[in-house]
């Protein structure tokens, strides 16, 4: 069944594949966080807020802007740079260096990483490999646009 | 400094008369009617199973953990009763403020269950199907070599604290031994990195070993904890993302994924531990304020040195042609504001908020000459 990208239903599906895989997860560690995924299209942005809680994204929800206050950070960037590390999960399997997280949000070219309190942001790097992960598992999906 | 029991345990015909009498059946019972609080912990999710903050319930619990330990100073568990000549441990922390954060329990939990393997989670045959070109395998090399001395200090300072922190702090010392475990690992993969590319160990940094013992032997934890949990922390955490950023192999991708996460935690606790001192102890801030000025030379030490800087700019750049060199140095130019940026932005929020207008860490850097 495909999903679109950016809704609510392609983290749904994410937190089903999750659940399906969840010894892998149990492996990784408690993943703790609140964090927001911001999605730029045609000068507006849809917004999204992931609460991942022991080894599940317990609850997804689109909000109309993100109060910086209310998560560890927010994942930000235009929709074509997103759509080209969904693209690149899909052909590999996984993303490849060129198109993980850390990589994309390094110096804040491709994403930008936005926090209001440092130990916000560092919980990206706490538990990335299990956000890595997380972004992965489109690899299953299939995704428009 | 040896210490001896009161007394020669065998030269005391009592205390086998005592054992003698309970191996015969004469139970004393002494211990069953201790006067301590009867609770029962409980998972408060399953999933997560029984952790510390479950048990943090009334006298057991680490929330009623008084600012000055006054009358604990054995190492008995937290809780149990307190019968007898129980031996003063020579504790040297007693205040909550100077070790304490609001983390520290969640972040023990976290590193048990975020462990990994260095043997058997990274994968190192990648790197014999796809060896790297001579000169990056030489970089990644020194970079290793780098880390190691860098790493070391992280596994060194809580060595040196953790006994002399009271027992009463039992969750933080757990964390401490933590703290070991995760850089006795990171220790471990980058030795193991470094020798499994063919290119041996490459050079130790004077600038980066003279620092960073500065640090290390600052005089108190609360000093020592900003330098290492927070500065030293931090900037490994920088480096390890900026190498995973340019990551020359699967093998170093892995490797910098993992440690990214346990440097991150040391990093929470280092930041929690500043915030908890400054918030409970507000006259000592301009004495902290005057410590950091004075030990955070060391940052440039460490990114100053080119036994760091040179490897960094080779894997950035992916090379040592005159392009690729350069390409590397805009990278790592960049790197070095990025830290610095993030390391005064921590230690305003935990609680020095005039500190980046008076650090000498920015001019500094301002003096880095870059390409144009």
């Amino acid at each position: 069944m495909g999903v679109s990208f950016p809704s609510t239903d392609y983290f749904e599906a994410l937190k089903a594949r999750m659940v399906e895989q969840d010894e892998k997860f149990r492996r990784l560690g408690y993943i703790d966080t609140t964090f927001g995924v911001a999605v730029g299209q045609n000068g507006k942005a849809r917004n999204f807020i992931l609460e991942f809680e022991v080894f599940d994204l317990k609850n997804v929800r689109e909000v109309a802007s993100i109060d910086l206050k209310q998560v560890d950070f927010v994942l930000e960037g235009d929709s074509p740079v997103w759509r080209e590390m969904i693209e690149n999960i899909k052909r590999n399997g996984q993303a490849d260096a060129s198109h993980d997280i850390n990589t994309l949000a390094h110096f804040g070219e491709r994403l930008k990483i936005r926090y209001d309190d440092p130990d916000g942001h560092d919980k990206l790097y706490r538990f990335m490999e299990s956000i890595q992960e997380f972004f992965d598992l489109s690899s299953k999906l299939d995704v428009s646009f | 400094m040896a210490f001896y029991a009161e007394k020669d345990y065998t030269e005391d015909e009592t205390v086998l008369e005592a054992a003698n009498k309970v191996m015969q059946g004469q139970l004393g019972l002494h211990w069953y009617d201790a006067k301590t609080e009867k609770v029962k912990g409980k998972p408060a999710d399953f999933r997560r199973g029984l952790t510390y903050k479950d048990l943090d319930i009334g006298s057991y619990g680490y929330t009623a953990i008084a600012e000055n330990l006054r009358d604990s100073k054995s190492m008995v568990s937290r809780g149990s009763e307190k019968v007898g000549k129980l031996p003063d441990m020579g504790y040297v922390v007693n205040r909550k403020s100077e070790v304490w954060s609001d983390n520290v329990a969640a972040l023990y939990e976290e590193a048990k269950a975020r462990r990994w393997v260095p043997a058997t989670d990274i994968p190192w045959s990648e790197l014999d199907k796809n060896p790297l070109a001579p000169e990056m395998e030489a970089a990644c090399a020194q970079l290793y070599t780098f880390l190691q001395e860098c790493t070391q200090i992280t596994l060194d300072f809580p060595s040196r604290w953790v006994a002399l922190v009271n027992q009463d702090f039992l969750e933080q010392k757990s964390w401490m031994c933590a703290q070991m475990l995760d850089g006795s690992r990171l220790f471990e993969v980058f030795r193991k990195r470094a020798l499994f590319g063919g290119s041996g160990l490459k050079r130790a940094s004077v600038h980066a070993e003279q620092g960073l013992k500065e640090w290390l032997w600052a005089e108190t934890y609360p000093q020592g904890s900003v330098s290492i949990n927070l500065a030293l922390a931090g900037l490994l955490l920088a480096i390890y993302r900026h190498v995973a950023a340019f990551a020359p192999s699967r093998v170093d991708a892995a490797i910098m994924r993992y440690a990214m996460q346990d440097a991150g935690r040391q990093v929470a606790y280092g930041s929690g531990q500043l915030r908890y001192y400054t918030r409970h102890r507000p006259l000592e801030i301009p004495a902290m304020e005057q410590y950091v000025d004075d030990a955070e030379h060391v940052m440039l030490a460490l990114l100053g040195s080119p036994e760091i800087l040179e490897p960094l700019i080779i894997i950035s750049g992916r090379g040592l042609d005159a392009a690729e060199v350069r390409a590397g140095r805009i990278a790592v130019l960049r790197f070095i504001r990025l830290a610095v940026q993030e390391y005064l932005e921590r230690i305003s929020a935990a609680g020095l908020k005039g500190h980046s207008k008076r650090s000498r860490i920015p001019q500094f850097i301002d003096r880095i000459d870059g390409p144009a």
